[in-house]
């Protein structure tokens, strides 16, 4: 159906002039926006929506620091060596110990 | 601001988005609604219910239609609820279907007053599609997506419309001669 149909001209006249009396007013605009967005609901939705923004890179990097604090065991990243030293033919031989890596 | 801007701004409840919503849709929809419901306040009361459900209901908006059709949606879901509780006839009307030599006929006898009072009391299912073809200059595909209805329906509608309107004015025309 096309609307080079009989009567639309007249019909689209009869719609424009009677649609033309009323206009979406500054004060029915200001009362929507009352009940909305400056509304009680419409201020907390907005700061639960707030949008924070985080660098990515330096982001994930503080949390894997944090997990690798959290998971490694106590003392991993310290080197600790202890040695012993033994007489041998009137020499001092230094022998280092094995060291335990597991959390006692 | 495109239009995935404003729902963005929408969704975060911010003012200007709504602004510019309400400016952007606001005079269209209320003489939608007017012509609709025939009725200032009842169309004002519609419109600004709409931008508020809106407000309300964004997040639901999933982009399958524009958001102007879906704004339009809640609009027209809203006037019919109002025509209902005014216990408007929203029955399909079989009679009045005219035939086609009537309307070549009534092609010559158009006379705007007759047809302005035809039209004020038109049924209003057959208005609702008249106002969103010759008002709003949608498609039938665009009336069929935002009433919900099959474009055969809707063609039909609005075919039966003209129809009534052409047998009112017969009718006019007869009583004047």
């Amino acid at each position: 159906m096309n609307r080079d149909d009989f009567i639309k001209d007249d019909i689209k006249k009869i719609f424009d002039d009677e649609a033309s009396e009323i206009k979406f007013t500054d004060e029915m605009m200001e009362n929507v926006l009352d009940q909305t967005t400056r509304s009680g609901k419409g201020k907390i939705r907005r700061i639960l929506n707030y949008e924070l923004q985080i660098p990515l890179i330096p982001a994930a990097v503080a949390v894997a620091a944090i997990l690798a604090v959290s998971i490694l065991p106590e003392g991993i990243l310290e080197k600790q060596y202890r040695f012993t030293a033994i007489e041998m033919a009137g020499s001092q031989v230094m022998v280092q110990e094995d060291k335990e890596v597991t959390r006692r | 601001m495109t239009e995935n801007q404003m729902i963005n701004g929408l969704i975060k409840g911010q003012e200007d988005a709504f602004r510019q919503m309400m400016q952007l849709y606001g005079n269209k929809l209320l003489g939608t609604c007017y012509l609709i419901l025939r009725d200032r306040e009842e169309a004002e009361d519609v419109v600004q219910e709409t931008f508020i459900r809106v407000f309300r209901n964004i997040r639901t908006f999933n982009g399958k239609s524009s958001l102007y059709t879906w704004i339009y949606r809640i609009a027209i879901n809203l006037s019919r609820d109002r025509l209902r509780k005014k216990t408007y006839d929203m029955s399909l009307n079989e009679e009045l279907v005219g035939d086609a030599d009537t309307l070549e006929i009534l092609e010559h006898r158009m006379d705007m007053e007759e047809l302005k009072i035809s039209l004020a009391e038109l049924s209003p299912i057959y208005r609702e599609v008249l106002v969103l073809f010759y008002y709003q200059d949608l498609s039938i595909s665009e009336i069929s997506d935002l009433l919900k209805e099959k474009e055969g329906t809707i063609k039909s509608r609005l075919s039966r419309a003209r129809k009534i309107l052409a047998k009112e004015m017969q009718k006019g025309g007869s009583e004047d001669e």
